[in-house]
């Protein structure tokens, strides 16, 4: 019942992995993600962001909106020693944001 | 509100977990370097050497005197004290390099990545338990192999110098 009810709502619920955006969050905590978040406003720089991995589409990355350049968006880690990032992979198009982060539970 | 919203969201997710979203990549330091474990393997060569040249105490025939005796003891144990401890540095820092750094997709582009780290394991223990200047030798071969790979992974090509650590010779692997 959990999972066709949750597929109703622009909300998804995500575990993470890694530490680059430690400390603001840590590996093992989970954020609920709003879907909707972009539908009828841009990034913004501070926002806390799902991304789909430019190098590997299937692969979500949790990052921060650093700065929007000709409509699309760098993303960083908190950590930037420990975070790979626009700084490697440049800019990601508004499309390959899925979300922001609107919890973390 | 918020507290029950999270307790919800969790139990949730224990009857379906939520998929992966990946903040990595290194942890906070993000500094690895596989030079000492090139350092370590070479040091264990190194005693290898020196537990070879040490010469047995007394002449022939004779049975060695106290002083020669405790010399002999003292030099061979420290050799073998630095074997035991550099063999189990160069398994400690393979170890944090291959755990904490290496992510998937090296594994995947270096596919015999995981069993050269299998293999250096191996070789380590093989270093500490026995006086077999040939594993430390293959000890070596594979930490420079592995230090190859983990350059590679940084875009970095890399040259094989001559130590010039004297008599052991040998090579390391550097960033060129």
């Amino acid at each position: 019942m959990a999972r066709p009810l949750s597929a109703l709502l622009p909300l998804a619920r995500y575990r993470v992995e890694g530490e680059s955006m430690a400390p603001s969050v840590s590996p093992g905590e989970r954020v609920l993600v709003n879907r909707a978040a972009y539908w009828f406003s841009q990034p913004r720089a501070g926002d806390l962001v799902v991304v789909r991995d430019p190098r590997q589409r299937d692969r979500l990355l949790l990052k921060r909106i650093e700065a929007g350049v000709d409509g699309a968006w760098l993303v960083r880690g908190d950590n930037e020693a420990a975070s790979t990032d626009s700084r490697t992979f440049g800019p990601v198009p508004r499309e390959s944001i899925l979300g922001k982060v609107w919890l973390r539970y | 509100m918020k507290a029950l919203l999270r307790s919800s969201l969790r139990l949730i997710d224990r009857l379906s977990p939520p998929d992966t979203v990946h903040a990595h990549c290194d942890i906070p330091c993000g500094i690895y370097d596989p030079h000492l474990a090139q350092i370590g393997a070479l040091t264990c060569v190194r005693m290898n050497q020196l537990i070879e040249a040490l010469e047995a105490p007394g002449g022939a025939g004779a049975p060695p005197s106290k002083e020669e005796r405790d010399k002999y003891v003292n030099s061979l144990s420290r050799y073998i004290a630095v074997k035991e401890e550099h063999a189990e540095l160069v398994k400690r820092e393979v170890r944090i390099i291959w755990g904490d750094y290496i992510k998937p997709e090296h594994i995947e582009k270096h596919k015999d990545l995981n069993a050269l780290v299998f293999n250096i394991m191996k070789l380590g223990s093989k270093v500490r338990q026995n006086v077999d200047a040939q594993a430390a030798q293959d000890l070596l071969a594979d930490v420079q192999k592995f230090a190859e790979i983990f350059w590679d992974t940084k875009d970095a090509k890399t040259a094989r110098v001559p130590s010039r650590q004297g008599a052991v010779g040998g090579e390391l692997v550097v960033p060129a």
